[in-house]
């Protein structure tokens, strides 16, 4: 629950605008600018984060003191050389969706930039969270592994409900899910991060870890979504 | 004067999940079901609050609603009986009361959530009904961050049950709940509903809360609650920082304060309420006695009727061509604008009427009442003569209104006064009757002093009551208007009340009339009226207001004239932005140029019918613009530029269109809808203007949409053409069900589909006829539905 300073890549507003390398004009730059500025002025950015220890049963892989089974092949393997995971949950806060909102009414274009900045913010955050952790970790001597979250292979969305319980969300970050599994307010993550004694290789997630991975457009053009077309 | 009984303060109990934590309560377990299966336990931790000095329990049920007991085996009532009967049990004979604790759902409610407010109604009454019948003596709906959702709640409780109700919410320290409600906004919303008690519970420490309580004390005549966690949790574990000794020396600031309940949250145990009682123990706590401020609110923002207030008067049919058009075609998208360009331009207070010939009334203001609170914190004054329409957005209003309008007819006072009093709204009384408009000050002012009589009668205090002397039209009457303006400083001086009037009425017929509005405006505002109801973009009237502000002392130091014409002077010159030249209309739109499509629209007209710059000159340029996308010359944000430039384009259009009276341009109606359960709806409203600017109307039904709203709405209004998005794969299912419902409707439509999961085969697999990847797409399909020959 601690704060933490955001930020907006401006790269990455442009990718998600579907800009992959083309150069942008002057007026979108401007419009980024912004639309950043006022992202970052109405963010309440908070997070949670806890650890707690995996037990692996015959029936598969549990947080340990919990009723909360992982369920599926994928999350299994990014965990397969851990004891221990942090649960983290981040959100933008409420004020970043009426935002939102309101912005469409007027002005549609500012709304889609915001929207891009609002998610390059998100995730701007959660990796400032995980490098916090992962000093924490590293200091007692133990490495974290990067992010996975609800809906990423076969680990279904359906767990976001009692992610969010066992973290207690709604009433310490005021994160809530929608009875349709959907993390409310929208600009908000839910990952796990694997605990283990040994070095962690650092690859990247590959595509088939992704929920978007039979509809990505950047898929269907034949390209991943670090690369600049 | 008559002295009231005094009263010392009532102790509440502490936390009920700390306790059971520590007796091994695991993360994620229900500790409602505990009830069953460890029902000693839970009367044991009841018997030692009580031995602690408590006076009112709370019962195990925090948690105990429908939702959150899904799959556990257990039904509501169940839990509730259970959770109840052990309370009870525990206080036998002790004297002390059950409270029915009621935590919140654990969903959001719309806008910015999915539940319905309807949905959250029920499930709270399934709650309280069930308390009530196991026999809890009140009910505390506690750790509330949405205002909406305690609406629900405590109109549940109201309309269902006899209970007394408490209701505690959760703030940061910045005053806020998560969901941006200030305290403030929840004092005058919860005392115009009429609760027991209200106040403040978890979240911060007793130091912390403490400045909040003083911002509640200041706003409510209510008994307050304070129930405070045990300091600041740690962030390693779940420990909290202060001990109980401490805990009891913060709380006995709170009895200085005039707290009438105290107990403790998150980290308090029996050890902590001891203290309490011992530190606090048969102190008074005085009754509120300083006259509470009239105020009118939504959660995010209180407005406070101690200086000049501006009503917005724009949303409103009446003489207003396109606003009617708007309210026929559900044009929401225009409404909102309006609602937006008012609150910008610096009003405090929007009035909203809904009534025209062809309008269902009751179906429409609540209907716009959510939609427009969806995106403007301005508080709302509900217009309208018919007590359906006006109970049902009063119903589903988040926050307090004004309800526009009474008048000295006993049977108008007699239907609405009941439900501004159920619903703890403001009330503006028109001084008139059935007799119509008195022509001497006195007659009105006499009418007014009926109109507050009748509304205190009916429970509602003075300061919600409202007169509106009455402007009429100086060039017809022309003695009226010092008849008005004497009207109002009686009522002002006489009885105390604000006053309001619609200024801009003064002016009909007459030339220059801004100048005429303005200057009854000066002499209104100088007889004391300080709710005017003008047009705030009009900056001329907008400019009279801030400069009254500054001779009377309401705006301190000139502070906010200084900054209002700060930023007007200091505008950057527009000219200097614009690109050195702008040929023609279509380049205006693709280079998505909006001042510019206004100004060369106009000028093409001049020599062009309407049809014809549209089909000339409009799509060709957003025919052109949509190639250029799909080639990736251009992308998103310029594509929506120039659909920004192309609807001011139409704007002009439209206007030039209703002024001749000419039947509205449409090429057929199109519905557009984010399904049920899925609330991205940005994908959705990029088509929805790109669509609207080839000339087809729109009804956009918003997100999250039941499947029976889409197919009720093409089955009346006759609509070829039905749009549905969906960004998450959980809601797919929900698309196909709104699919089926509408082949199963028999309604002969089209339907397209489209969001970032969908695919051109999934499309298909659940009965969608097209599938479109981006607006251009949901262009081209439209133009085939509709016949390319129409296009």
């Amino acid at each position: 629950m601690e704060k933490t300073e955001l930020a907006i890549d401006r790269m990455e507003v442009l990718r998600y605008l579907g800009y992959r390398g083309h150069p942008a004009s002057g007026d979108v730059m401007v419009e980024i600018e912004r639309a950043a500025r006022e992202i970052l002025q109405k963010a309440t950015p908070r997070y949670i984060c806890r650890t707690f220890d995996l037990e692996r049963k015959a029936e598969g892989l549990w947080l340990a003191g919990t009723q909360f089974q992982l369920e599926g092949s994928a999350i299994a393997e990014h965990l397969a050389s851990c004891d221990q995971c942090v649960l983290l949950a981040a959100t933008l806060g409420y004020e970043i969706e009426v935002l939102l909102s309101r912005t469409q009414v007027a002005h549609m274009t500012r709304a889609i930039v915001m929207d891009c900045c609002a998610s390059s913010a998100i995730e701007f955050f959660c990796d400032r969270i995980e490098t916090l952790e992962r000093k924490r970790q590293e200091d007692k001597g133990h490495y974290l592994t990067g992010r996975f979250s609800p809906g990423y292979g076969d680990f279904p969305l359906s767990v976001q409900r009692k992610f969010c319980d066992i973290l207690d969300t709604q009433r310490k970050i005021g994160l809530y899910v929608s009875q349709s599994g959907l993390l409310i307010p929208r600009k908000s993550v839910t990952a796990i991060l694997g605990i283990s004694g040994c070095r962690q290789s650092g690859k990247k997630r590959g595509c088939a870890a992704c929920s978007r991975a039979a509809t990505c457009q950047y898929r269907k053009d034949g390209i991943h979504c670090g690369e600049e077309a | 004067m008559e002295k009231k009984p005094e009263r010392t303060i009532t102790f509440l109990d502490g936390a009920m999940g700390t306790m059971l934590q520590k007796q091994g309560l695991q993360t994620g377990e229900k500790p409602e079901l505990l009830c069953f299966t460890h029902e000693d336990l839970i009367e044991q931790i009841h018997r030692q609050y009580l031995a602690a000095g408590s006076q009112i329990i709370y019962t195990n049920t925090f948690g105990a609603n429908a939702r959150k007991l899904e799959g556990s085996g257990y039904g509501v009532s169940q839990v509730v009986c259970k959770a109840v009967q052990i309370a009870r049990r525990a206080c036998a004979g002790t004297g002390a009361r059950v409270a029915l604790d009621v935590g919140p759902i654990g969903e959001l409610l719309e806008p910015v959530g999915t539940l319905t407010f309807d949905e959250a109604y029920s499930l709270f009454e399934e709650i309280v009904t069930a308390g009530e019948r196991a026999g809890a003596d009140l009910v505390v709906f506690e750790t509330m961050a949405d205002l909406y959702e305690v609406k629900a709640a405590v109109l549940a409780a109201k309309e269902r049950t006899k209970l007394p109700i408490f209701v505690t919410m959760t703030f940061e320290e910045n005053g806020r709940t998560f969901t941006g409600c200030c305290v403030e906004s929840m004092a005058c919303t919860l005392e115009g509903l009429g609760v027991d008690a209200v106040g403040i519970n978890c979240s911060l420490g007793p130091k912390e809360i403490f400045p909040l309580a003083q911002r509640l004390r200041c706003n409510t005549s209510l008994p307050m609650i304070i129930k405070a966690n045990a300091g600041m949790p740690s962030p390693e574990d779940a420990s909290y920082d202060i001990s109980p000794r401490e805990f009891a020396e913060y709380m006995r600031e709170y009895g200085k304060l005039g707290v009438a309940f105290l107990g403790g949250c998150c980290g308090t145990t029996p050890e902590y309420i001891a203290e309490l009682v011992r530190a606090l123990s048969g102190v008074v706590c005085e009754a509120h006695t300083a006259p509470l401020c009239s105020m009118v609110c939504t959660p995010s923002c209180a407005v406070a009727i101690n200086e000049v207030r501006v009503i917005g008067e724009r949303l409103n049919p009446t003489g207003r061509k396109q606003m009617q058009q708007a309210l026929l075609n559900q044009n929401y998208p225009y409404i909102l604008n309006l609602a937006l360009k008012q609150a910008e331009a610096g009003a405090d207070i929007l009035d909203l009427n809904v009534g025209f010939p062809g309008v269902d009334e009751a179906a429409l203001m609540p209907e716009l009442v959510k939609r427009i609170q969806s995106v403007v914190t301005t508080p709302l004054q509900l217009d309208s003569s018919n007590p359906e329409a006006l109970e049902a957005g009063l119903r589903v209003y988040n926050g307090k209104a004004i309800v526009n309008s009474v008048n000295g007819e006993q049977k108008v006072l007699d239907t609405i006064l009941p439900l501004v009093k159920k619903y703890g709204a403001a009330v503006i009384g028109l001084t008139l009757d059935q007799s119509g408009i008195p022509q001497t000050a006195e007659e009105r002012f006499q009418i007014a002093e009926r109109i507050l009589h009748e509304a205190r009668r009916y429970g509602i205090p003075s300061r919600d009551v409202l007169i509106d002397c009455l402007t009429l039209t100086v060039s017809a009457q022309q003695d009226q208007a010092r008849e008005t303006l004497k009207a109002v400083r009686m009522v002002r001086e006489r009885l105390g009340l604000h006053t309001v009037l619609g200024v801009s009425n003064i002016s009909f017929g007459l030339p220059n009339r801004e100048l005429i509005t303005g200057s009854f405006l000066t002499q209104a505002l100088e007889e004391g009226l300080d709710l005017p109801i003008i047009n705030p973009n009009q900056s001329a009237v907008m400019d009279a207001i801030a400069a009254f502000k500054v001779l009377h002392g309401e705006d301190q130091n000139s502070v906010r004239y200084i900054e209002r014409f700060a930023q007007i002077s200091g505008k950057p010159d527009r000219t200097q932005e614009k690109p050195a030249h702008v040929v023609d209309l279509p380049e205006a739109i693709e280079k998505g140029l909006r001042e510019e499509a206004r100004v060369l629209t106009r000028a093409c007209l001049k020599d062009r019918d309407e049809l014809a710059v549209i089909q000339e000159l409009l799509i060709p340029a957003l025919d052109r613009v949509g190639d250029r996308y799909e080639k990736n010359e251009i992308f998103l944000p310029q594509l929506m530029n120039a659909a920004a430039a192309a609807c001011e384009a139409f704007d002009v259009i439209k206007q030039r269109i209703s002024a001749k009276g000419m039947p509205e341009i449409s090429k057929g109606k199109i519905i557009m809808a984010t399904v049920w359960g899925d609330i991205h709806d940005i994908g959705k409203n990029i088509v929805r203007t790109v669509l609207e600017n080839y000339g087809y109307q729109v009804i956009d039904l918003g997100k999250n949409v039941p499947p029976l709203t889409v197919v009720e709405t093409a089955q009346r209004e006759q609509v070829p053409l039905v749009g549905l998005s969906a960004l998450m794969t959980t809601t797919l299912e929900s698309m196909r069900q709104t699919i089926e419902a509408l082949r199963n409707s028999g309604h002969n439509c089209k339907i397209m589909v489209g969001g970032a999961v969908l695919t051109p085969e999934y499309a298909q697999k659940i009965g969608a006829d097209y599938y479109a990847k981006d607006a251009k797409q949901a262009v081209d399909i439209a133009k085939l539905v509709f016949g390319q020959e129409n296009a």
